[in-house]
């Protein structure tokens, strides 16, 4: 069945203050993607792989085009009322971007229960669940009631991770997961990762890693061929 | 999914004299949704908060208002009495400055009663309880409940004045940069906070602020407002990552980084 389908997508940068500069990235995109997918995007560095995927998040709006999300109806996140596409991040497309984003002085206990809260799935075993996953990704028990703004890279990528992780989602779309972990940590993300596969979870994912990409991915979309003829 | 849409603007105009206040102005917002308004000082933005809060008479427009029981008012063609009624009992303002929206002569779980009082809620222990209650929620200590707002420090006021506005559960808060007069080590603790309260109670609100941390934590959706008008509409995140429009494409470049 298809989730997420893009029809005629393009997405060109206009930077007004810089001369009316035009970046061109992406044209003509018409894809489908079904349920249980797991798609790693590829193509080299800049050729618009984490624009791709903030589109899917409505977080880039594209130039033109459809992006067709299937839930239990039609919503085409390029052309949605605001409340519609925040309904859809709340329960069904979970995003983790490359760098953690929270506010300060929130500790990082509180940052992943409120995505069990904001999905009204927050009860008594909430904590147990949390506390397991944390521990999972190897952050260490003394560290739960810090804020992660002050965390490692690799811890803050954890942290991210295990926010977007607890939720119950349809679709996850990963920017890059793995990019500043060690080989331990790696595997873990990556053994998570294929538990949501298990569970029919859509997965997008950016991952420079060859090897990560054939043990975990079903289909690569290379953006090369999106590119548009006039770069 | 079907969420009520509680007000629809239409055109609205307001002009002081000669000089542009904010002209057609065009927007909806839905049950539960957290609008913001951003733009430099004299871009129009308090003066639009301030038509659809009801503190100035706009000379143009329309703001068409869904009520709880059902059924749509035209806001602005109400009688006066009328339009009070419906700002008292529906709608809380939060001040930028929490001395204006306190009355500093009664304590601080008076205060929080006055607005219960003007719903007709007049069960005394039913007051006070909600008074702690609300204290609560917004991370002040309960046992304060009998001292005055003078006696509380600047964010402690704005805690209060949150307290006192949320507590009789209105439709549609509107907030004038609710963090603005606030020392940087306690705004983040207050957004937190408004964060999970209106998670807990689905409220409505409008905030106007220039602050964009505070919009971008704190809102689902923005008004980017220049010289009176609306530039650029659309999901927070969306219209800060991916502005269209040049003057707001200006306006996120210009944070400095710290």
């Amino acid at each position: 069945m298809k989730i997420i389908e893009l029809k005629n997508v393009n997405k060109k940068f206009i930077l007004h203050n810089q001369k009316g500069t035009v970046l061109n990235v992406l044209k003509n995109i018409n894809l489908e993607i079904k349920t249980g997918e797991c798609i790693a995007l590829v193509g080299k560095s800049g050729i618009g792989k984490s624009t791709f995927l903030k589109m899917l998040y409505g977080n880039y709006l594209p130039s033109s085009g459809e992006i067709n999300i299937y839930n239990n109806n039609k919503i085409n996140i390029a052309n949605s009322l605001e409340h519609q596409i925040i309904n859809l991040r709340k329960y069904f497309i979970g995003y983790v971007s490359q760098f953690l984003r929270v506010l300060p002085r929130v500790p990082t206990i509180e940052i992943v229960s409120d995505t069990l809260k904001q999905q009204s799935l927050f009860d008594e075993h909430s904590l147990i669940k949390i506390k397991k996953l944390l521990s999972e990704l190897n952050i260490q028990e003394s560290m739960w009631n810090l804020s992660p703004l002050t965390f490692s890279g690799g811890e803050q990528q954890r942290v991210n991770l295990a926010k977007t992780l607890i939720g119950n989602y349809s679709i996850l779309l990963l920017d890059e997961p793995t990019a500043s972990l060690d080989d331990i940590n790696k595997s873990i993300v990556i053994d998570m990762i294929k538990s949501k596969l298990k569970k029919d979870v859509t997965i997008i994912v950016i991952v420079h890693d060859k090897k990560i990409r054939n043990e975990i991915c079903t289909r690569e979309i290379n953006l090369e061929k999106y590119i548009p003829n006039d770069n | 999914m079907n969420i009520k849409k509680i007000m629809h603007v239409e055109n609205l105009t307001h002009f002081y004299g000669n000089q542009i206040g904010c002209k057609g102005i065009n927007f909806d917002l839905y049950k539960g949704e957290i609008l913001g308004i951003v733009g430099e000082s004299g871009s129009g933005k308090s003066t639009l908060l301030k038509c659809l809060s009801g503190e100035i008479s706009p000379s143009a427009g329309k703001i068409n208002i869904s009520l709880d029981q059902g059924g749509v008012k035209d806001f602005l063609s109400l009688p006066e009495q009328e339009k009070r009624q419906l700002m008292r009992s529906m709608w809380g303002i939060v001040h930028q400055n929490p001395r204006d929206g306190l009355n500093l002569r009664i304590s601080a779980g008076g205060n929080i009663a006055e607005r219960l009082l003007n719903v007709s809620e007049k069960n005394y222990s039913f007051l006070r309880n909600t008074g702690k209650y609300w204290m609560e929620k917004t991370e002040m200590d309960p046992d304060r409940i009998d001292e005055f707002p003078l006696s509380f420090s600047g964010g402690m006021q704005q805690r209060l004045q949150i307290s006192k506005i949320l507590s009789s559960n209105p439709q549609i808060v509107f907030m004038d940069e609710p963090t603005g007069g606030l020392d940087v080590s306690v705004q983040a603790k207050i957004l937190d906070t408004i964060k999970s309260i209106v998670r807990d109670i689905n409220v409505t609100m409008i905030i106007v602020t220039h602050d964009l941390a505070v919009v971008r934590f704190l809102t689902d959706k923005l008004l980017v407002m220049k010289d009176g008008i609306v530039v650029e509409t659309g999901l927070t995140d969306r219209v800060l990552d991916d502005p269209q429009h040049s003057y707001t494409q200006l306006l996120t470049s210009s944070i400095l980084q710290v």
